[in-house]
């Protein structure tokens, strides 16, 4: 049986463990190098498809609402993320624009449509191969995703020309603090163990593990 | 404590499965047909080739300015550390100290961390298996933050374009220091964290 393996080892230092029943709300730990190896969330499909649905609709406005405005000698000038990364490739930057371009907007919003399809194909029971390749995927885009870096460089910004002109914050500056908290939270929270199992239990019965 | 390999059982990358696989590098995933290995293949190799090249770049990451700040028609270029030398001269200083962790500090004790942990597993160094796992996970989670400046520079380069009067342009340096911190995300990734336990099953045989 793929699924309920009598042993699992820790993906961080390899210790072979056996397996205990969990209870919800509660985390595994390796005993050995601490590193957390389950964390079952509570409902993560119903919970995946809300964050993710969140996020997806405020990255409209997110990237594309001005961030930050600056006004200096009754000049204005509006930031917003797309218009950022344009203007490097303008200058041509293309290779810090594409950089600054996958990890700030394309980078989230894959995961978020990653998570989002995922949780469509589970309710839907459909463990094929395109899930196990979503999977593969999410677990690999997850971490280009530095949406609170950028939060970090914005205020960066914001405090460095506070002296030179006026800046003010913009609409978009809401709509991205909801979009970060709801993508951060989507990836910190969902638990892809539980879908693998599913997928295991629907492929079923290759074959059983044992130490020798 | 009994490692998986030790019992002939590879953990597969992608989807966490334990499979009893015939030899080190062998096979594919049951469940996810991912390729199974018991550890990261040339994992020592690849994330030193990785690091060299890191500590190269950032020789003209450090050298070249990163960022020209123009008010009427005057300003100078700035490198990474004049600009936090700038920030802390204009009375800045929490944030230049973000700045300096985020661009200078973060790379930097990165790629020694990197290093040290490198030397550890080559050497058999008998330093704490925990405490290098430690280490590890703080170069992992810590890598991003270096994008920082880079995520500054592109909202100022747009918020200050006023022509003659106002203009923050970028510069060289800033390419240079954007490939370093994907370098060193790569490196932290190519390095097999369970090569330093290891050291510990091979020391009791």
């Amino acid at each position: 049986m793929l699924y309920g393996q009598p042993h699992l080892a820790c993906h961080e230092c390899d210790a072979l463990l056996t397996r205990v029943a969990l209870p919800p709300g509660k985390k595994l730990v390796c005993p050995r190098c601490n590193c957390t190896l389950r964390k079952p969330a509570r409902d993560p499909v119903n919970r995946g498809m809300a964050l993710s649905l969140t996020s997806l609709t405020l990255m409209v406005p997110a990237f594309t609402m001005p961030i930050m405005t600056f006004n200096m000698l009754g000049l204005d000038t509006v930031d917003t993320m797309i218009k950022g990364v344009l203007h490097l490739f303008q200058a041509g930057f293309w290779w810090m624009a594409l950089l600054v371009l996958f990890c700030s907007i394309l980078a989230p919003t894959l995961e978020s449509a990653l998570v989002l399809s995922i949780c469509l194909l589970v309710r839907a029971r459909r463990y094929g191969g395109l899930l196990i390749l979503l999977l593969k995927l999410q677990a690999r885009v997850r971490r280009w995703a530095m949406l609170e870096v950028y939060m970090l460089g914005i205020l960066v910004a914001y405090v460095k020309m506070i002296d030179s002109g006026q800046v003010h914050m913009g609409v978009g500056m809401i709509c991205f603090s909801g979009m970060m908290l709801a993508t951060t939270l989507n990836t910190m929270l969902f638990d892809t163990h539980s879908i693998w199992e599913q997928v295991g239990r629907y492929r079923g019965g290759i074959h059983e593990v044992r130490p020798r | 404590m009994k490692s998986a390999r030790a019992e002939g059982l590879v953990l597969c990358t992608d989807c966490h499965l334990l499979v009893r696989a015939p030899r080190a590098h062998q096979g594919a995933c049951p469940r996810c047909g991912g390729a199974l290995h018991a550890r990261i293949p040339n994992s020592v190799s690849r994330t030193w080739a990785l690091v060299v090249a890191a500590w190269v770049l950032l020789v003209p990451a450090n050298l070249y300015p990163i960022m020209t700040v123009i008010y009427f028609g005057e300003g100078e270029p700035d490198t990474i550390i004049s600009g936090v030398i700038k920030l802390a001269e204009e009375g800045m200083l929490p944030i230049a100290i973000v700045v300096f962790v985020a661009s200078i500090a973060v790379p930097v004790l990165k790629l020694l961390g990197i290093m040290l942990l490198l030397f550890t597993v080559h050497f058999k160094w008998a330093l704490s298996k925990t405490e290098c796992t430690v280490l590890y996970r703080i170069i992992e989670v810590v890598g991003a933050w270096s994008m920082l400046d880079l995520f500054m520079i592109s909202i100022l380069v747009t918020l200050v374009d006023l022509g003659t009067v106002a203009q923050i342009t970028a510069g060289p340096g800033a390419t240079a220091f954007a490939t370093v911190v994907v370098i060193t995300m790569f490196a932290a990734m190519s390095f097999d964290p369970r090569l330093i336990w290891d050291l510990q099953e091979d020391s009791n045989d």
